[in-house]
C-alpha cells in the first residue's frame, strides 16, 4: 500500500494476497521473533488452566481499577499477550509521529491565520475552510505559546507487507492515553515477572510530564499555575479515562458548569470560593466549548471562554481549533502538508484515503462500497464512526471518507495465543515541551475481533524495548503534588447537597406512608382514624410544592400508592430518581459501598412499574413494600457513606443537605397544623408526633401527654430531639465550621444566617403565643395576618428556607463573592 | 406595505443624485425579562456602527443595566463586538444603544458594475481564499433548487452587474410578500421559498442564496433605516421601528455594493449599517445565553430621528 499523494489515484481494488504476510510474533521459519522469544517461552511454560486464571485476573484487576469504556460503563478488556515494538522501529515511529505533529501544528496556525498553504494552492480550499470543524469564530485567536498541538495521539496500522502507516489523527485530543497507562498497570500487577525478564521502557512518569507541559502553557508561566481537566461529564464514553488522568495529575476534573467567566477571566467554582484557572486541559469538542460563539445548543462548554482565550487570560490545551487536524479528509493531503511546512519527505506513509466530497472519488468508492471502510470525517474518543448506509453517505458526502478494507498484519491473542488477529492499530502519544516533542514509549494497541469495518475491539499493552533515557526522579515528585491540590468543586458539593436533601425528603414521605399503612391495617379503631386522618392530609402539602392537587390526599390506599410510585414530581419514586441522578454525577467521589446501597434502592424501585389499574389490596402491598424499602435503605446509605467516605467537603454537603431538609420538613409540618394548634386534641398531637417519627423521643423528654406548648418547644428548640429545627441547624453549623472553607465569605454569611435564626428560635416563648387571641400582634413579628402563632411560625419557616439561599449563594453559585462590589439588582440575597 | 412602493426612483444608468448629507440620532433599546431571575448571563453585542465612506459616526454609546463592564474585540467579519458577563442573579437586562451618525449617498463603482457576471467570477477566482465565506451556503442560507433556478434566470453570466443586481432585487420584492409574524428565526429558507413571504431578514437570506449560487460573494447587513417622518407624498419604508436587514454584493475592485430587496432599491443615505456577516446569525445585534429556569422575553424598540438636513 502506498501513501496517497494529492488527489488519490484509483487503484486496483482486489489485492493479490502476498505470498508471505507479515506476522507480528512469528518469523517465516515459524519460530517466535527475537523480541517475543522470552515472552512466548514464559507463557508456553504455563499450564492452560494457569493462563486462563491469569486472563481472568487481568479482567478483574481492570474492573477493580474502575476502567470502563462506552455508555453503560462496559468493562475494558486488555489481552494478556502484549504487542512489542523493537527499539529500532520505534525510532522511526517516533521521528515520523513528531514530524507529522509538527507539520500539522504549523498547518493549523497557517489556516487560522495567513492561509498561505491555501493561497499557494497546495491544499484545496474547500476541505479546509468548508470543513465542519473549521470555525470562523476562532480565526486569529492567540494560542498559548503560539502552538495548537501539545498532547496528541497518532493512530498507526501495519499492512500485510509489514509497512507501518498512519490511519488516523487524534491530534486534538489524545484519546486513549489513560487506557495505555492502565493497561500497563494492570499487566504489571498480574504478571510482574514478565517485566523482570525483558527491558521494557516505562512511561510511568507520563502524568507528571503532561502536568509540566500544561503548566508551561499557562499565560503567567507560574510554577503553581492552576490547571483543570475539562470533560463533557459522565455522558462521555471515556469519562473513566478523564477521571483517571485528572486523578493521576492531581488536578480537578471539571465540567462546563463548574467554570464561570468574570472580568474576562475563567474561574473554578469551589466550596472555598472562586479560584482563577490558568490552564484548561480540554477533552470537549471545539464546537461545544462556548455556546456564545460556537454551537448555541451546547451544554458542555463555558460561555465566554473564547473571549478569555482571546484576551490571553487562560490557556486551552490543545489550542482551540485543533479539531480540524483530525478531519479525516485532510489525511489525503498529509504528505503535501509535511512537505510544504517542513520541506522534508514524510517518514510515515498514510493509509490510502478517499474523500467523498470529491465527486470522482465518491463515485469510485460508492461503485463498490463493500471494498471500503466508509467513515465520518471526524471520529472522537475512540468511538466507532464507520457506516454502511450508502444513502446517508450520498446525502452528506463531504462528511465521509473511505479507506480500503484490507487485511492487515497478522498477530495473535488470547491466553493461549491461539486466536488469530488480522487487524490492529496502535495509537502513539506525543507531548510538547517547548519547541520539542517527546513520544511516550508505548501505545494503545487495539485489536479488532472481526475483519469488518467498525468491528468491536479489545486492547493490548504495548511494549517498546530498550532502556529509558530519563532519570526516574520525576515520579517521586508527582506523589507530593497529587495530594496538595484536592479541591471540591461547587458542582460536586451541589450534587452532594441535593443528594442529601432528596434522600431525606423521600425518606420522610416513605416513613409517613409506612406509618399510615400500619395504622390503617393494624392499630386504629374507626373513631381514632377519624382523628388521625385530617392530620395526615395536613402534613402532606408542604412536602413538594410543585406536585399537583390530585395527589394531595394520603387518605386512601390508591392515593398512597400514587404518592409512592406515580412517575411525576412529588412522589417517593421521583425524589429517589433525582437523588440517584445527583449521585450518578458523583460516582467517582462516592465509595463503592455507598453506591451499592443506592443502586440497590434504585433497582428495587425500577422493578416496580406504576400501574393505572390496580386493586386496593395490591396498592397497599406495593406502597408498604416500597416505603419499607426506602425507610430501611436510605438511613442505611447515610450510615454506610459516613463510615466509608472521605470526610471531605463534598460529603459534608450531603449531610448538610440532609439536615437542612429535615429542619425544613419539621418547620413546614408545624406550620401546616398551626391554625388549629390551640384546639388540637391530645390524640391529634400524638398522631402528629408519631407521623414525624418522634413520639417516643417526646415521651422520653417530657414524660407526659402531648401538649401544644411542649410539642412546639420539642420540635423547634430542643437540642437533643432527632428532628428539632435547632438540632438540625446546629449540625449544619458544625459541618460548615469543619469545612476547609471555614474562613470564606460564603461560610461567614451562612453561619451568620444560621446563628441569627437559632438565637431567634431560642427566644420564642410559646405559651403566650398559643393562648393569644388572633388580633394581638406584637414585635418582632409584625405584618402578620392570621393568628399570632402562625405569624411567628411563618416568619421562622421563611428564615429556615433562607438558610438554603445562604448556603447556595455562599458555596454553590457564588453569588456572595461575585456580587461584592456589584451594584446590580439582586433578588433574595 | 413594502409591496405598494413606487418603482425605484432611480435606475442604474441614471446620473447619481447630488450628494446630500443627513444626520440621524438613533436609540435602540433591548429589554430582556426572565421568568425567574437568571443566575448567570453572557452576551455579545454587535451594536457599534462602523465609520464608512457613506457614514460617519459622530457619537456612540452602549449602556447595560445592570451596569456592567464590557470588553471589546473585532470579529472575523470586521464587527466591533462588546462581550459582557453577568454571573450573578438578575431579573432583567436592558441594553441601550445610542448613536449619532451622518450619512451620504454611497458612491457606486460604475466601472465594476459594467462588468458581466462571468467576468466578475473570473476575477474573483484568484481571490477565493479571502472571499470563500461569502460564497458558501450556511446553516441558514441553504442553497436549494429554487436558488439555482433563480440564479440562472436573473443572474446570467453575460449580463452586466449593473443590470442583473437590481433585476434580482426587484424580482425578490415582487415575488415575496412582506408579512410580519409568519416567520421567525427557526423558519428554514426552503420554507420561505415555498410560502413566498417573510420579513426583511428572510428577503436578505433569499437574495444571498441566489447570489452565492451564481458565484457572486454576498453578505448580510444589519442596521437601521429611516422611515419617520415620511417625506410628503411617499410611503413609510418597511423595516422601521426595529432593526432592518439588507445585503451587500462584492464587485471587482473589492468593493461592496448594497441593495435592499425588502424595499426594492439600492441602499441610500437613509440607511445606517451596523453589523455584517454571512447570515443573520453572524450579524445578530445581540446574542446571549443565560442560566435560569423561567425562559425569557425580549422587547426591542428602535427610535430613529433625523436631526437636521445638511447641504
Amino acid at each position: 500500500m502506498q501513501a496517497v499523494t494529492g488527489a488519490a489515484v484509483p487503484r486496483s481494488k482486489t489485492l493479490p494476497a502476498p505470498a508471505e504476510s507479515w506476522h507480528e510474533i512469528y518469523g517465516l521459519d515459524g519460530a517466535p521473533k527475537p523480541a517475543y522469544a522470552r515472552l512466548i517461552a514464559y507463557l508456553k511454560a504455563r499450564k492452560p488452566s494457569e493462563l486462563q486464571a491469569l486472563d481472568e485476573r487481568m479482567e478483574a484487576t481492570l474492573r477493580e481499577m474502575g476502567v470502563t469504556f462506552g455508555r453503560g460503563d462496559q468493562p475494558w478488556i486488555c489481552d494478556l499477550l502484549p504487542h512489542i515494538f523493537e527499539a529500532e522501529e520505534w525510532q522511526t515511529i517516533s521521528k515520523g509521529v513528531k514530524q507529522r505533529v509538527r507539520a500539522f501544528d504549523r498547518f493549523l496556525h497557517d489556516v487560522y491565520g495567513a492561509r498561505r498553504i491555501l493561497r499557494d494552492g497546495v491544499v484545496p480550499i474547500y476541505p479546509v475552510l468548508g470543513s465542519p470543524h473549521y470555525q470562523n469564530a476562532l480565526i486569529g485567536l492567540p494560542r498559548c505559546g503560539d502552538h495548537f498541538l501539545h498532547l496528541s495521539g497518532t493512530c498507526l496500522t501495519r499492512d500485510q507487507r509489514g509497512t507501518l502507516m498512519v490511519k488516523h489523527h487524534y491530534f486534538s485530543r489524545a484519546s486513549g492515553l489513560a487506557y495505555m497507562m492502565q493497561n500497563r498497570r494492570a499487566l504489571a500487577r498480574v504478571l510482574p515477572e514478565l517485566f523482570e525478564e525483558t527491558a521494557v521502557r516505562s512511561f510511568a512518569d507520563a502524568p507528571l510530564a503532561i502536568m509540566e507541559s500544561l503548566r508551561g502553557a499557562a499565560p503567567t508561566k507560574a510554577a503553581d499555575a492552576s490547571v483543570v481537566l475539562l470533560s463533557p461529564g459522565v455522558e462521555s464514553p471515556v469519562y473513566s479515562a478523564h477521571s483517571f488522568l485528572a486523578r493521576r495529575m492531581g488536578i480537578p476534573l471539571v465540567q462546563g458548569g463548574d467554570l464561570v467567566v468574570l472580568h474576562d477571566c475563567v474561574y473554578l467554582k469551589t466550596v472555598e470560593g472562586l479560584k482563577k484557572v490558568d490552564v484548561i486541559y480540554n477533552r470537549v469538542l471545539d464546537a461545544w466549548l462556548d455556546s456564545l460563539v460556537l454551537r448555541r445548543d451546547s451544554r458542555h462548554g463555558v460561555p465566554g471562554l473564547v473571549h478569555c482565550l482571546r484576551k490571553g487570560t487562560v490557556a486551552l490545551v490543545n489550542g482551540i481549533g485543533s479539531d480540524l487536524a483530525d478531519d479525516r479528509s485532510l489525511l489525503c493531503f498529509s504528505s503535501q502538508i509535511i512537505r510544504y511546512y517542513l520541506n522534508e519527505d514524510p517518514i510515515l506513509p498514510t493509509v490510502s484515503t478517499f474523500w467523498l466530497g470529491d465527486i470522482d472519488q465518491r463515485e469510485m468508492v460508492l461503485d463498490q462500497p463493500e471494498a471500503y471502510c466508509i467513515r465520518r470525517i471526524f471520529g472522537n474518543d475512540l468511538a466507532g464512526s464507520d457506516t454502511s448506509d450508502v444513502a446517508a453517505v450520498r446525502k452528506h458526502a463531504s462528511h465521509f471518507i473511505a479507506q480500503p478494507r484490507e487485511q492487515g498484519a497478522i498477530s495473535a491473542r488470547g491466553p493461549n495465543m491461539k486466536e488469530m488477529v488480522l487487524n490492529q492499530d496502535h495509537i502513539v502519544y506525543s507531548l510538547r515541551s517547548g519547541d520539542r516533542f517527546e513520544i511516550f514509549p508505548g501505545a494503545l494497541t487495539r485489536i479488532f475481533l472481526q475483519q469488518e469495518c467498525g468491528a468491536s475491539w479489545i486492547s493490548k499493552d504495548t511494549w517498546v524495548l530498550g532502556e529509558n533515557p530519563e532519570p526516574p526522579s520525576r515520579v517521586r515528585r508527582l506523589h507530593a503534588e497529587t495530594h496538595a491540590t484536592r479541591q471540591v468543586t461547587s458542582r460536586v458539593a451541589d450534587s452532594f447537597y441535593w443528594l442529601g436533601r432528596y434522600l431525606e425528603r423521600a425518606s420522610h414521605q416513605a416513613y409517613l406512608i409506612q406509618v399510615i399503612e400500619t395504622l390503617e391495617t393494624e392499630e386504629l379503631n374507626s373513631a381514632e382514624r377519624k382523628l388521625y386522618r385530617p392530620m395526615w392530609n395536613r402534613l402532606l402539602p408542604p412536602l413538594e410544592k410543585s406536585a399537583g392537587e390530585s395527589r394531595r390526599s394520603i387518605t386512601n390506599r390508591l392515593d398512597r400508592y400514587r404518592l409512592v410510585l406515580l412517575p411525576e414530581p412529588g412522589t417517593v419514586a421521583s425524589m429517589l430518581r433525582r437523588a440517584v441522578i445527583n449521585a450518578g454525577s458523583l460516582q467517582e467521589c462516592l465509595s463503592p459501598e455507598a453506591w451499592a446501597t443506592l443502586s440497590d434502592l434504585r433497582s428495587r424501585f425500577q422493578r416496580t412499574r406504576y400501574k393505572e389499574k390496580i386493586t386496593d389490596q395490591e396498592c397497599a402491598r406495593t406502597a408498604r413494600r416500597l416505603s419499607d424499602t426506602a425507610t430501611r435503605l436510605i438511613p442505611q446509605f447515610f450510615a454506610i457513606a459516613a463510615n466509608t467516605m472521605l470526610a471531605d467537603d463534598g460529603w459534608r454537603f450531603c449531610e448538610t443537605g440532609q439536615m437542612l431538609e429535615r429542619a425544613v420538613i419539621t418547620a413546614n409540618s408545624v406550620v401546616s397544623i398551626s391554625k388549629t394548634f390551640a384546639e388540637a386534641s391530645e390524640i391529634e398531637l400524638s398522631a402528629f408526633l408519631r407521623l414525624l417519627g418522634t413520639r417516643d423521643a417526646y415521651r422520653r423528654v417530657y414524660q407526659m401527654r402531648a401538649e401544644p406548648v411542649a410539642v412546639l418547644e420539642f420540635l423547634w428548640q430542643n437540642a437533643q430531639a432527632p428532628r428539632s429545627v435547632t438540632r438540625c441547624l446546629h449540625r449544619c453549623a458544625t459541618l460548615l465550621r469543619e469545612s476547609a472553607a471555614a474562613d470564606t465569605p460564603g461560610t461567614r454569611h451562612s453561619l451568620g444566617a444560621i446563628d441569627e435564626l437559632t438565637s431567634k428560635i431560642e427566644q420564642v416563648n410559646w405559651a403566650p403565643l398559643v393562648a393569644a387571641p388572633a388580633a394581638a400582634v406584637a414585635a418582632p413579628f409584625e405584618n402578620a395576618n392570621g393568628t399570632l402563632i402562625s405569624a411567628v411560625l411563618n416568619d421562622l419557616i421563611n428564615a429556615t428556607m433562607n438558610i438554603h439561599n445562604a448556603i447556595s449563594d455562599g458555596f454553590l453559585s457564588h453569588q456572595t463573592s461575585i456580587t461584592q462590589g456589584v451594584q446590580g439588582e439582586l433578588a433574595g440575597v | 406595505m413594502a409591496t405598494q412602493l413606487e418603482p425605484p426612483p432611480e435606475s442604474s444608468s441614471a446620473p447619481p443624485l447630488p450628494a446630500k448629507e443627513l444626520e440621524f440620532e438613533i436609540t435602540h433599546t433591548t429589554l430582556y425579562r426572565y421568568g425567574h431571575p437568571a443566575a448567570e448571563a453572557y452576551g455579545e453585542a454587535r451594536l457599534t456602527p462602523p465609520s464608512l465612506p457613506a457614514q460617519t459616526v459622530v457619537k456612540h454609546a452602549l449602556m447595560l443595566d445592570p451596569e456592567t463592564q464590557t470588553s471589546q474585540y473585532v470579529d472575523h467579519y470586521g464587527n466591533v463586538v462588546d462581550f459582557f458577563s453577568l454571573p450573578y442573579r438578575h431579573k432583567k437586562l436592558i441594553v441601550r444603544n445610542e448613536m449619532i451618525v451622518q450619512t451620504r449617498p454611497p458612491a457606486r463603482p460604475a466601472e465594476s458594475l459594467e462588468l458581466t457576471i462571468g467576468e466578475a467570477r473570473q476575477i474573483f477566482s484568484s481571490a477565493l481564499t479571502d472571499i470563500f465565506d461569502y460564497l458558501q451556503p450556511t446553516e441558514i442560507v441553504e442553497i436549494g433548487s429554487d436558488a439555482v433556478q433563480w440564479a440562472r434566470r436573473f443572474l446570467p453570466l453575460k449580463m452586466s452587474l449593473a443590470e442583473a443586481l437590481p433585476r434580482l432585487n426587484e424580482a425578490i420584492h415582487d415575488s415575496f410578500d412582506y408579512k410580519k409574524g409568519e416567520t421567525d428565526n427557526s423558519t428554514t429558507l426552503s420554507a420561505i421559498w415555498k410560502q413566498r413571504k417573510g420579513v426583511c431578514q428572510d428577503f436578505a437570506h433569499v437574495a444571498l442564496s441566489v447570489l452565492r449560487t451564481a458565484g457572486l460573494p454576498a453578505r448580510y447587513v444589519c442596521g437601521y433605516i429611516e422611515t419617520d417622518p415620511p417625506a410628503p407624498g411617499t410611503k413609510a419604508l418597511t423595516g422601521a421601528v426595529a432593526t432592518h436587514a439588507w445585503i451587500e454584493v462584492l464587485v471587482p475592485g473589492m468593493t461592496w455594493v448594497a441593495l435592499d430587496p425588502t424595499n426594492r432599491q439600492w441602499v441610500n443615505e437613509r440607511y445606517v449599517a451596523v453589523s455584517f456577516g454571512r447570515d443573520s446569525r453572524d450579524a445578530t445585534p445581540l446574542r446571549g445565553t443565560f442560566k435560569g429556569s423561567g425562559g425569557q422575553r425580549m422587547d426591542v424598540k428602535v427610535v430613529m430621528k433625523r436631526r437636521a438636513a445638511k447641504k
